[in-house]
């Protein structure tokens, strides 16, 4: 319990980090209750308020995270307040109630209202704010290309594809036909909350061999856990039949690849690819 | 009839697509059928619920009843401070439909909703294969999860119009959830400030435009409204936050309780409840107990004249 209640806690701290429109809220609140005008909307204003001190006070906002059964984190406690609407609501309020009283005075409105905008901005971020990036954007788009060219040149081939990260975490998304030995999931762990499967010691094996290519500490192909050869029999017995080693890849490590699969690599973008079945 | 807008209409049809969806959703579930054959069962009862809307409508306008029977308060007013206003509201909304159909694929980490649809379409089966890996589930998923219905009617939706399940997905639903959120919240306007007064629709646009800057304000985080908007639209949360919620308000302000609770097993098929008790009934019992402790014997909403009461849970 004592956990939950310190997750309720640092929940809040970390909630009115980046912004501060939960502050905007409980300025509307003191404003409609001490302005006399929580009598037009009774109920809807007198659940916002007490709902908002229930999820401000650790002991209630951890008793919401166990009514939601703690699979969400405690920012979505807060969608028990009408956080949005309340504050906009508020805000109208006091606008239209100022705006009638200087009505034509300008000198007087344009202030309140470049003051009402600074507080929106400085409680909020206007379009600022953790979203996929333009690093993220090209990389899926190469990924899309990779798909494309391999899917032009061997059209009846199912793949199930072993490739670096920045691969494999879009490769589902641009191409579901494309089957992977592991997922994004493996670097996102908020996905292993949608199934009950498990990733065992052979797939992270694989994965950080797979990581270790093209990387400064890349000798010949062989981690300290695994050698070249090793890890591409266990990729092949996983069902693996399409390999991209990232461009970094050292000219041993492909030649001890064709030699492993007895086949020839073949240039795929700055990708060496190789087929072991068509 | 009741009092209804045009917006409760619209929302109202979302509702019961996500209804229809469920079911489909459901009976493939339970019958083993392909993805295929569940797609054509949702679109088989979409096409019936849309066909007997279209009856049941002119069934009311050949009686003389409008449906809806009276439209929200935005006269074609030449007022130049409302035109003002709207001008500003279209603008705002733009912004944020540039913003959505311009970014990149918005918030990825925890979601695989696109993934799941693909794997959908990729192995016309539900929930054959896990879809991280496109390989068959070793242990299962989660029941509570698998009963969800969002990525089937995003299927659906894929196998109707062609598109790709990540443009489909992170763009054309994040379109259609800013929609129906502005709707949403323009019922909501009506409800907050009912009176058909000269100054009302001043109000109400105020209301929105001060809305749609909060939706700008807030996209600094995930988890606020404006984040989940306009990085998440095609999330359950989402849907649920900024669509069933702002309506299931209005309506309890405007005492149309039987309906507000609709949004409860909505909520309940598009994001993960425990045994569908989400946030929308939390929503709709405090609005009924904090109208009801502080209306004492009157329940909330609208009065007809002459002060017929309405019946909701504030009302013995």
């Amino acid at each position: 319990m004592t956990d939950w209640i310190g997750d309720a806690w640092s929940g809040w701290t970390g909630y009115t980090d980046k912004g501060k429109l939960p502050a905007l809220l409980l300025a509307v609140l003191l404003f409609v209750w001490f302005s006399g005008k929580w009598r037009e909307q009774k109920g809807l204003l007198a659940y916002t308020t007490a709902m908002t001190a229930c999820c401000i006070f650790p002991v209630t906002a951890a008793g919401w995270m166990m009514y939601q059964t703690r699979f969400y984190d405690y920012e979505w406690i807060w969608s028990l307040v009408p956080a949005t609407a309340v504050t906009a609501y508020g805000m109208t309020l006091f606008w239209t109630e100022y705006r009638n009283k200087n009505a034509g005075k300008w000198n007087k409105l344009l202030p309140v209202i470049l003051l009402l905008l600074t507080a929106l901005v400085f409680c909020g971020s206007l379009g600022g704010g953790d979203r996929e990036g333009e690093t993220q954007k090209a990389e899926r788009e190469k990924v899309h290309a990779l798909l494309v060219q391999l899917s032009d040149r061997y059209p009846e081939m199912v793949l199930c594809l072993w490739a670096p990260r920045e691969v494999m975490e879009y490769a589902r998304e641009e191409d579901a036909s494309v089957t992977l030995p592991y997922g994004r999931n493996l670097w996102d762990a908020f996905l292993n909350a949608y199934a009950y499967d498990t990733y065992d010691q052979d797939i992270l094996t694989m994965e950080k061999w797979m990581e270790h290519v093209g990387s400064s500490e890349e000798a010949q192909g062989d981690t300290e856990d695994i050698t070249l050869e090793e890890c591409v029999a266990m990729a092949q017995d996983r069902g693996v039949n399409c390999i991209l080693l990232p461009p970094g890849a050292s000219a041993e490590t492909i030649r001890r690849m064709e030699a492993a699969l007895g086949i020839t690599a073949e240039p795929l973008a700055e990708f060496s690819l190789f087929i072991t079945c068509q | 009839m009741k009092k209804y807008r045009a917006g409760d209409f619209l929302l109202l049809g979302e509702i019961i697509i996500i209804g229809l969806a469920a079911a489909a959703h459901l009976t493939a579930l339970m019958l083993g059928w392909t993805f295929s054959r569940c797609a054509q069962f949702f679109w088989g009862l979409a096409g019936g619920a849309f066909a007997w809307g279209v009856v049941f409508s002119l069934y009311r306008m050949r009686r003389g009843k409008r449906v809806p029977e009276k439209g929200c308060y935005f006269p074609k007013d030449t007022d130049r401070t409302v035109r003002c206003m709207y001008g500003l509201l279209a603008v705002l909304f733009l912004t944020q439909l540039i913003f959505i159909c311009s970014s990149g694929s918005g918030w990825r980490r925890g979601d695989m909703t696109v993934e799941t649809v693909g794997s959908f379409l990729a192995a016309d089966g539900l929930y054959q294969v896990n879809p991280m890996t496109g390989l068959p589930y070793t242990e299962g998923l989660p029941a509570r999860l698998k009963i969800l219905c969002l990525p089937t009617l995003y299927g659906s939706l894929c196998k109707l119009t062609k598109l790709s399940p990540s443009i489909l997905v992170r763009k054309a639903v994040p379109i259609v959830m800013l929609l129906s959120s502005y709707t949403a919240f323009a019922m909501l306007a009506c409800a907050l400030f009912p009176k058909e007064t000269e100054k009302v629709q001043e109000k109400r646009l105020c209301f929105l435009i001060v809305v749609s800057l909060l939706l700008w304000a807030g996209a600094y985080q995930y988890g606020m409204d404006g984040f989940s908007l306009l990085c998440c639209g095609w999330m359950g949360v989402t849907i649920r936050n900024l669509v069933l919620l702002p309506w299931m308000i209005s309506l309890c302000i405007r005492g149309k309780w039987g309906e507000a609770a609709l949004c409860i097993p909505a909520e309940a098929c598009i994001t993960w409840t425990l045994y569908g008790c989400g946030v929308c009934l939390v929503f709709w019992l405090g609005m009924a107990v904090a109208g009801s402790v502080l209306n004492g014997k009157r329940g909330g909403g609208e009065r007809k004249a002459g002060g017929r009461r309405r019946k909701g849970p504030g009302n013995p």
